[in-house]
């Protein structure tokens, strides 16, 4: 991603009752369903979040990383941003400025490249943003 | 009955970038083709544009066709996906692929759309258990001929014969010019350089791309160099993109595949100062569609977003749509 596509949207970054809630771009051109989603890291001021910890929210649906890959028929859509919801009290306050990172791959189902293997893309950035 | 040549138009993956940074809705991206005359012909990718997509519903086909009518465009091909690795653990079984098409033929008939593009990977079996599907939709299934794919490839050789065997005018090909490329755009390169990918590994990779090794063997040759050089995984998804979407098969290739073609896609990825297209010869390829008689639709297909984000998407098609016209009337 570069200057005018952005991995992390600058206005979804905020403060929730139990933790924090992010919201991310789709860097490819379809929309894919979100069992394409192979790994997805997320970290808050240089310090990784446990997975456990990460909810997906998604065409009003709110979806564990477990869940999200059986979730074959859930599809996110090109122009649609997916929450991303951290549980975790107390370690962002609205108004406070934090360096978050997210990096993920997406398996494009459709694109082989030899037997069963099928082309996996990463993409990542890090970003500082004021929690709203 | 005079010849009237290739049908022009568009396809609105040309701007994946005006779409992806949302400045566009798919009303202002369709109104703009028809404004600066880039058509007749419009066509979608399903999982692009329609955000109910595979099923459309009743309302999105209604304005998507009301829309179309306004704007004095003809709907040409709906490009629609199998996305046969949607499960981590397994592929998807002959009868479930049949039934994730069967689903985008449906949503291809109820938006007008005469032609649905799939991969060509599905093979024989699936094409022939979806041609009396494509029958009763009235709506044409054509495999996609994309680079790595060529002529002569066993695959594209097997769903021939199933064609010819079959006999039904429901199922196609839809040729890519992406088969047929000079070389690699230098973007294409530009971009891995950025990367960090070391300049005698792009060699090596430029080497890979031109020599005649099967495509599997280049996938392999290609990641030895690159574990060889020390590259890190992520930059490994671009570095396969060096064979999965710039294919050098011979032009003359074409002639035997055009009685098959129900659309074709134009590809490019930039129309130079000089109204060229340096990576593919697109000369070559137009007097061959001309002297074989094709009449069917092709769309501009501008792919140029692979190397750069700037929303220059509609210049592009423009420079296409001249530089097509031109060689067609030589």
């Amino acid at each position: 991603m570069g200057a005018n596509l952005r991995l992390i949207d600058p206005d979804g970054f905020a403060a929730t009752d139990d933790g924090f809630r992010l919201s991310i771009r789709l860097n490819w051109y379809r929309s894919l369903a979100i069992s394409c989603l192979e790994t997805l890291k997320v970290s808050l001021d240089g310090q990784p979040i446990a997975p456990e910890a990460v909810r997906l929210e998604l065409n009003g649906k709110v979806l564990s990383l477990a869940e999200a890959e059986d979730a074959v028929e859930e599809y996110w859509f090109v122009q649609d941003s997916l929450g991303i919801r951290v549980a975790g009290a107390g370690q962002v306050k609205t108004g406070e400025s934090h360096e978050v990172a997210v990096e993920y791959a997406l398996r494009f189902p459709y694109i082989a490249i030899g037997s069963g293997r099928f082309l996996v893309n990463v993409s990542a950035e890090t970003a500082t943003c004021v929690a709203g | 009955m005079t010849h009237t040549g290739p049908v022009l138009g568009t396809t609105l993956y040309s701007f994946t970038n005006e779409w992806q940074q949302r400045l566009f809705t798919l009303e202002g991206l369709v109104e703009k083709v028809a404004a600066l005359g880039l058509g007749p012909g419009v066509e979608v990718v399903g999982f692009q544009s329609f955000r109910d997509f595979p099923d459309v519903s009743d309302e999105t086909a209604r304005a998507f066709r009301a829309l179309l009518d306004r704007c004095g465009l003809i709907p040409s091909c709906l490009s629609g996906n199998s996305d046969v690795g949607r499960r981590k653990d397994r592929l998807m079984t002959h009868d479930e692929i049949v039934a994730y098409v069967e689903r985008q033929l449906i949503s291809a008939q109820k938006l007008g759309f005469p032609v649905l593009r799939i991969q060509a990977f599905v093979g024989p079996k699936v094409m022939e258990a979806l041609a009396p599907i494509a029958e009763r939709c009235g709506v044409q299934v054509a495999g996609e001929l994309h680079s790595p794919l060529s002529a002569d490839h066993p695959e594209v050789v097997a769903l021939r014969e199933c064609y010819d065997r079959v006999g039904s005018p429901y199922l196609g090909f839809v040729p890519d010019f992406s088969c047929t490329m000079n070389t690699a755009p230098e973007g294409h390169w530009q971009t891995l350089r950025a990367d960090g990918a070391p300049e005698a590994l792009i060699d090596e990779a430029k080497a890979i791309w031109h020599d005649d090794r099967p495509i599997p063997a280049k996938f392999g040759a290609l990641a030895e160099a690159a574990a060889r050089h020390g590259v890190a995984e992520r930059l490994m998804g671009r570095i396969n993109r060096s064979i999965t979407m710039f294919g050098h098969a011979p032009v003359a290739q074409w002639a035997e595949l055009l009685p098959y073609a129900r659309h074709i896609h134009g590809k490019y990825y930039q129309v130079d100062a000089t109204g060229n297209e340096p990576a593919i010869p697109y000369a070559e390829i137009m007097a061959l569609l001309k002297r074989e008689g094709y009449s069917g639709t092709i769309s501009a297909e501008w792919e140029g977003q692979a190397f750069v984000e700037d929303a220059i998407g509609f210049e592009q098609a423009q420079a296409w749509h001249a530089m097509c016209r031109r060689l067609l009337s030589a």
